[in-house]
């Protein structure tokens, strides 16, 4: 032990070179555990999004892309279902039920989906959990508004309180439907999913805003008031996708062929979970060139560890010698170096991880934000120790070449040094 | 070609295919453990081959676009949908191969999918009779997934769960014990 103080106090000295030893360790250690972490976590996350869901339904598109804007909203959608179509589907006998989306519109940077109030009853998310109101309840009246987490959150929206979309994904004041704010009338519980940054409103409500709307724009003095607007004809012409359920898993190949080969529009209907495992193949071998990357990047740390200690050595021999002359034996040497090389490693381990976790704290948001995918900061998993002690294990085999060299070095020079 | 004469004509195709393809069960130590193919899984009297014999003579007369082309397709629809299940299967544990379908899964492991016995069931052709189709579900151990449509063999207590449907149907479920990876 008290040579390994000896080692510290000697690492002390040259506290410039240790620091940057450190440094490229700790550096290298990120990498390694940042994409191990990113890769298993978007993983989870985008798992966890749906569950219970049978088919994703969309007009024909690729699958990846139906999948990514219906459920993730990411991208967009080429195109969209009609109505009598949706109806038609939701009446096969295999169907026990359909969640229709309609996507388009948006509030302050936030999703607003319009949908039916089965959303609440049968959207599952994370192994079949459904999604729970922290305040108030689903939507009633047309303009009424369910709000996930994060958006009531960011702009400290209460129940009753009204808030103003915004026709596109951009909020221009332009394109704001001022004249039919909705009202707050529930606010959902945490989910970890896109759910959290979305505004929720009834089909009705997304059709009355747009009731004096033409091709995009708001047509010059047909202003249609808030109440006119609810008496006029507020079913919808159509939506973006729709979710379906079915009374049975084992049917699902029947009713996906139904829906793709539907003669009088042409549809997709694909199984997410088919559609997220054909993502990972896709982006497993990205995902492993990544891994094999930030694992050489921790060996190039380690080897400068190792230059950074082999050419040390030289310049030590006299430090060497007057240990030796206190009464260091050569096996003392040997465990000085080792005990340096772990010592660093050790450090560069512990600055490493709190790198990590510093960069996932501020990247947590960004993701979130960008990617819909919720981040969980949470304890190093099985893996990830395991990483952590291989790190650790090469860096004190790392330690062992210079260490054996010191030791041959202190047998021959003993106490008398010629430089 | 009409699209539904197609559709009839792969389907034949498919149906002729679990006679020859799937990975052969393996034999099993444990004596309780029954190992299935997929004809098993068809009562003996529910012959698809006969079935698509009787809409492909039919179909042969069509002309395109044919409305009876459309009537034909949604009978065999409704036959392939609720093919009859083995009843004497019901409750015994058995250990069946096939291809993989994931239907539930965290990324790296599913805990729900479906066993068929032809590769690419879901997409490339159409797919097999309701018969054909097992869903496997492993709640306690979900399984490490390798790759779209893996070979696995699951080994668990069989059960044919009635559909709430108008037509009387049922469908096969395993919970499964045990699932183990096949290669090709």
């Amino acid at each position: 032990m008290p040579i390994f103080g000896l080692a510290l106090k000697s690492l002390l000295n040259r506290r410039l070179t240790a620091c940057l030893m450190v440094l490229s360790i700790s550096l290298s250690v990120m990498l390694l555990l940042g994409v191990e972490r990113l890769r298993t976590q978007a993983r989870a996350g985008f798992a966890n999004t749906i569950s219970g869901t049978d088919l994703v339904v969309g007009a024909r598109t690729g699958a990846t892309a139906l999948l990514l804007h219906a459920v993730f909203r990411i991208g967009y959608a080429t195109n969209n279902v009609s109505w009598t179509t949706y109806q038609d589907i939701a009446r096969y006998p295999r169907v026990r039920w359909t969640i229709p989306l309609s996507l388009g519109d948006s509030f302050r940077g936030f999703t607003v989906l319009g949908t039916s109030g089965d959303y609440f009853r049968h959207y599952r998310y994370a192994r079949d959990r459904a999604l729970e109101f922290a305040a108030g309840t689903a939507f009633d009246d047309v303009y009424d508004a369910v709000l996930g987490v994060d958006v009531a959150r960011e702009f400290n929206l209460r129940l009753h309180d009204s808030l103003v979309v915004a026709h596109g994904a951009v909020d221009a004041e332009s394109s704001r439907h001022t004249d039919k704010p909705f009202r707050v009338v529930g606010i959902l519980s945490k989910t970890g999913t896109p759910v959290d940054r979305t505004v929720h409103v009834s089909l009705a409500g997304l059709e009355a805003i747009h009731v004096d709307w033409q091709s995009g724009v708001r047509a010059p003095g047909a202003g249609v008031s808030a109440d006119e607007a609810r008496r006029q004809n507020l079913t919808p012409r159509s939506i973006t996708a729709f979710l379906v359920g079915l009374d049975s898993r084992n049917a699902v190949f029947h009713v996906q062929r139904f829906i793709n080969d539907y003669r009088k529009e042409p549809l997709l209907a694909v199984l997410p979970g088919v559609v997220l495992q054909e993502l990972w193949d896709a982006i497993g071998v990205g995902e492993k060139a990544l891994l094999g990357v930030s694992a050489l990047v921790a060996l190039v740390g380690l080897c400068g560890m190792v230059t950074a200690l082999l050419t040390g050595l030289n310049e030590r021999r006299r430090e060497m010698a007057v240990l030796r002359s206190v009464g260091a034996r050569p096996r003392h040497v040997l465990a000085l170096i080792v005990g340096e090389a772990i010592a660093l490693g050790a450090g560069g381990l512990a600055v490493g991880v709190a790198l990590l976790y510093l960069g996932l704290f501020i990247a947590q948001s960004f993701i979130q934000t960008h990617l819909g995918l919720f981040i969980e900061i949470g304890a190093p998993s099985v893996y990830e120790w395991l990483l952590l002690a291989l790190v650790l294990l090469a860096s004190f085999v790392a330690g062992l070449w210079p260490a054996i060299l010191a030791y041959r070095y202190s047998l021959i020079d003993g106490m008398t040094v010629h430089v | 070609m009409n699209r539904m004469m197609a559709f009839l004509l792969v389907g034949m195709f498919a149906l002729s295919l679990p006679a020859i393809s799937p990975p052969q069960a393996a034999e099993s130590n444990a004596p309780s453990v029954q190992a299935v193919e997929w004809k098993d899984l068809m009562p003996s009297d529910f012959n698809p081959d006969r079935l698509l014999k009787k809409y492909y003579d039919e179909v042969a007369t069509l002309q395109d676009n044919d409305p009876r082309a459309e009537r034909l397709a949604e009978g065999l629809r409704k036959v392939w949908e609720n093919a009859p299940v083995v009843e004497a299967l019901n409750n015994r544990v058995v250990k069946i191969a096939g291809f993989l379908v994931t239907l539930e899964g965290d990324g790296r492991t599913v805990s729900e999918f479906l066993l068929v016995p032809f590769f690419g069931a879901c997409i490339h052709v159409p797919p097999p009779p309701s018969n054909q189709i097992v869903l496997v579900r492993t709640k306690d151990r979900p399984f490490k997934v390798r790759e779209m449509f893996q070979t696995v063999s699951v080994t668990g207590r069989l059960r044919t769960q009635a559909v709430r449907n108008d037509v009387a149907s049922a469908s096969y479920v395993i919970d499964a014990m045990r699932v183990e990876a096949q290669s090709r």
